[in-house]
C-alpha cells in the first residue's frame, strides 16, 4: 500500500482559507501533509481523520535560513500548547493541523492577521508580481504596437507569437494575483472593523489553467522550431530549456547542501544568486561552443578582399536560370540565400539570388519575398500591410515629389489574382511588384524589366503549390 | 483612519497586559487568560506571538528571563500605565451605562423601554 503520495498543488498566494480547507479534505481521505517543495508537495498515509489546519504566516523566515530561528521555534512551541502540530512548512509559510474538537484558532485577531499576511507578502511576493506584472504590461505594449504595426512580422513568427501568448498569460496571472490580494485585503480591513474574520478566495482553478494553456502554447512552439527553424536555432532552443530544466534541480539541491551545512541565510543567498549567474553564463556559454563547434553543418566561404564571406547556396523556387538563359560559369558566381520565419498562421521566406561580390562580371539578380497566408482571415490584413509599406511607410518625412506609391496593374501576365507595381515621383515605375494570389503575396524585384513569359513564369512557380 | 497603536486596547490585548502584572510566559499566558476570564476570552497562539513582540516594540512590557526558548515577561510602567488608561475607560463606559440604565438588568431595561 502506498504510504506517501506527492502531488502538484497551486494555490493563491494569500489563500491560506482554501489551502486550510484543501488540506482538511485530504486528511479526511487519508493523506496528511508533510512536505512542501514549491508547487509540489508530499502526503503521507494515515488513517482518514477530521482534522483541523491552520495556514499561517512567520514573516522574518527565509527560504534560506538553514534551519528555523529560535522566534520561528518559540511560535510553533505557541502553537503547539494549544495543539496545533506543524505539518508542513516552507519559508514563510506554516501549516498546522490540530486533532482536538473545536481548537483555540491561532488567529484570533483579525486586524492582526491581516497584518501578518502583509507583511510576508510584502518580503516575497508583492515586489517579483509587480515586476512581472509591469514587464508584462509593457510586453504586452509591444505586442499590441507591432500587431498594428507589423502584423506580418508579429504573426508570422512562432516564437513572436508564442512570447507574446505566455506574456498574455503572465499578465493575466500577476493582475488576478494582484488584484485578488488587494481586494481581499481591502474587505477584509472592513470585516476586520466589525471584528470578522473574512476567508480568502483564491484563483487555483485559473492558476491550473495558465499553466495548462503555457505547456501547450509551449509544446506547439518546440514543435514548430523543431521543424521549421535552422540547425543552430534548433540545438539552442533545446539547449536553453534542457539547461533550465537542469538548472532548477541544481540550484534546489545547492539551496539543500547549504542548509545541511548550515551556512548562515545572507552568505547561502550570496552564493545561491552566483550560482544562478555561473549555471546561466555556462548554458550561453555552450549554446556558443555549438554555433563554433563541428556539429552544425558547415558553411561554405569565399574570400573577397581578405575578408571571408559566407557563400549561401540554398534551393529557391525561382532562380534567375529559369527566367533567361545564364552560362554555368555564370550560374557558380551567385550566392543564393533562403531564410523563413513561420507560424501556424502565416509564413514569410525571404529569398535572394545575388552575383558574389568577388564576380566583376554584370550579373542579374533577383529577390523575392513570399508571404504565404495560412488562415484565409488574415489575407486582407497582410494586403494592406504590403501595400501600405510603399505607400505610407517609406515615404515618412519625404518630400513630395520624392515619393513612391503602388500603382495597380494587369495581373493577367502574372497569373495572379491582382498585381501593382511601385512607382517613384520623381523617376518613374521600378521593377518591383506586388502581386497577389489566391493564399499568398509575392513581392519580387527584378534589375530588368520582365517579359510577359517571364511574368507568367513567376506566376507558375511562386503563386502555387509548396514554398 | 487608523487608530494610533494601543491608544485603545482590545480585549485580548487588555487582559495579555493584565497577565503581566507578575512575570510570566507566553504559554502560561495562553492558560491564564482563558481561567481568568472563565473561558470567554481566548488568545490565539499566533496572536499572543504576535502582541508580544509588538509589546516589546512599543516599551509596554520587558523580557525579564531567557530560558532556552521560554521567555518571560513583565509589564513596564508603561504599559502599566496604558492598561490604567483601559480601565478607566471601561469603567468610564460602564459608569455611562449605569447612569442611564442604573442598576435594572439590561434585558428588562431593553423590554421596559419596548
Amino acid at each position: 500500500m502506498k504510504t506517501t503520495k506527492r502531488r502538484f498543488e497551486f494555490f493563491t498566494f494569500y489563500d491560506h482559507t482554501g489551502i486550510a480547507r484543501h488540506l482538511e479534505r485530504m486528511a479526511q481521505k487519508g493523506w496528511l501533509l508533510q512536505g512542501i517543495h514549491g508547487n509540489l508537495w508530499s502526503y503521507r498515509a494515515i488513517s482518514p481523520a477530521k482534522l483541523a489546519f491552520t495556514v499561517t504566516y512567520y514573516p522574518d523566515a527565509s527560504a534560506f535560513d538553514p534551519e528555523p530561528s529560535e522566534g520561528e521555534l518559540c511560535f510553533r512551541d505557541f502553537c503547539a500548547h494549544t495543539g496545533w502540530q506543524l505539518a508542513a512548512s516552507a519559508a514563510q509559510l506554516q501549516v498546522f493541523y490540530n486533532d482536538r474538537p473545536d481548537p483555540i484558532p491561532i488567529e484570533t485577531d483579525p486586524d492582526l492577521e491581516i497584518e501578518t499576511i502583509r507583511r510576508y507578502a510584502g518580503k516575497t511576493v508583492l515586489l517579483p508580481y509587480s515586476l512581472l506584472l509591469f514587464i508584462g504590461l509593457v510586453s504586452t505594449f509591444f505586442l499590441i504596437s507591432r500587431l498594428l504595426g507589423d502584423p506580418i512580422g508579429l504573426l508570422a513568427s512562432s516564437t513572436n507569437l508564442f512570447s507574446g501568448y505566455i506574456w498574455c498569460l503572465e499578465l493575466l496571472l500577476c493582475a488576478t494575483e494582484l488584484g485578488g490580494y488587494f481586494r481581499w485585503r481591502r474587505r477584509a480591513k472592513k470585516a476586520a472593523a466589525r471584528g470578522e474574520f473574512l476567508d480568502t478566495k483564491g484563483h487555483n482553478l485559473l492558476q491550473r489553467i495558465i499553466l495548462i494553456a503555457a505547456l501547450v502554447g509551449f509544446a506547439l512552439w518546440l514543435l514548430s522550431v523543431l521543424l521549421t527553424e535552422t540547425v543552430f536555432m534548433k540545438a539552442s532552443v533545446l539547449v536553453t530549456f534542457g539547461s533550465i530544466a537542469l538548472l532548477a534541480p541544481l540550484l534546489w539541491g545547492i539551496l539543500r547542501l547549504l542548509k545541511r551545512w548550515k551556512v548562515s541565510k545572507d552568505f547561502s543567498r550570496i552564493i545561491y544568486i552566483m550560482a544562478t549567474l555561473v549555471l546561466a553564463y555556462c548554458m550561453v556559454g555552450v549554446i556558443f561552443w555549438i554555433a563554433d563547434s563541428g556539429y552544425l553543418p558547415e558553411q561554405e566561404t569565399y574570400t573577397y578582399q581578405g575578408s571571408e564571406l559566407a557563400l549561401y547556396l540554398d534551393e529557391l523556387p525561382l532562380t534567375v536560370e529559369d527566367l533567361q538563359p545564364i552560362s554555368a560559369d555564370a550560374s557558380d558566381a551567385y550566392i543564393r540565400r533562403r531564410s523563413a520565419s513561420q507560424s501556424p498562421l502565416l509564413a514569410r521566406f525571404d529569398m535572394a539570388q545575388r552575383p558574389r561580390l568577388d564576380v566583376e562580371e554584370d550579373l542579374p539578380r533577383l529577390e523575392y519575398t513570399i508571404t504565404l497566408v495560412k488562415v484565409p482571415a488574415l489575407y486582407d490584413l497582410c494586403q494592406d500591410q504590403l501595400l501600405k509599406y510603399w505607400n505610407e511607410t517609406e515615404n515618412i518625412g519625404v518630400p513630395e515629389g520624392w515619393r513612391t506609391f503602388y500603382e495597380p496593374r494587369d495581373a493577367a501576365p502574372w497569373g495572379a489574382l491582382e498585381a501593382y507595381q511601385v512607382v517613384a515621383e520623381d523617376t518613374g515605375p521600378k521593377e518591383r511588384y506586388l502581386l497577389c494570389y489566391a493564399d499568398r503575396f509575392v513581392e519580387v524585384y527584378f534589375d530588368w524589366t520582365p517579359t510577359a513569359d517571364q511574368m507568367a513564369k513567376v506566376g507558375q512557380l511562386l503563386g502555387q503549390g509548396q514554398v | 483612519m487608523p487608530r494610533e497603536k494601543f491608544k485603545t486596547l482590545t480585549e485580548q490585548m487588555f487582559y495579555i497586559l493584565l497577565c503581566l502584572k507578575d512575570e510570566c510566559c507566553g504559554m502560561d499566558i495562553l492558560d491564564r487568560v482563558p481561567a481568568m476570564t472563565g473561558g470567554r476570552v481566548t488568545v490565539g497562539s499566533g496572536t499572543l506571538y504576535n502582541l508580544l513582540e509588538q509589546f516589546v516594540e512599543a516599551d509596554m512590557i520587558r523580557e525579564t528571563r531567557v530560558e532556552g526558548r521560554r521567555r518571560s515577561y513583565l509589564l513596564t510602567p508603561l504599559g502599566a500605565q496604558r492598561l490604567r488608561q483601559e480601565f478607566e475607560r471601561l469603567t468610564a463606559q460602564a459608569e455611562d451605562y449605569r447612569r442611564i440604565f442604573g442598576k435594572e438588568e439590561p434585558h428588562e431595561n431593553h423590554e421596559t423601554s419596548l
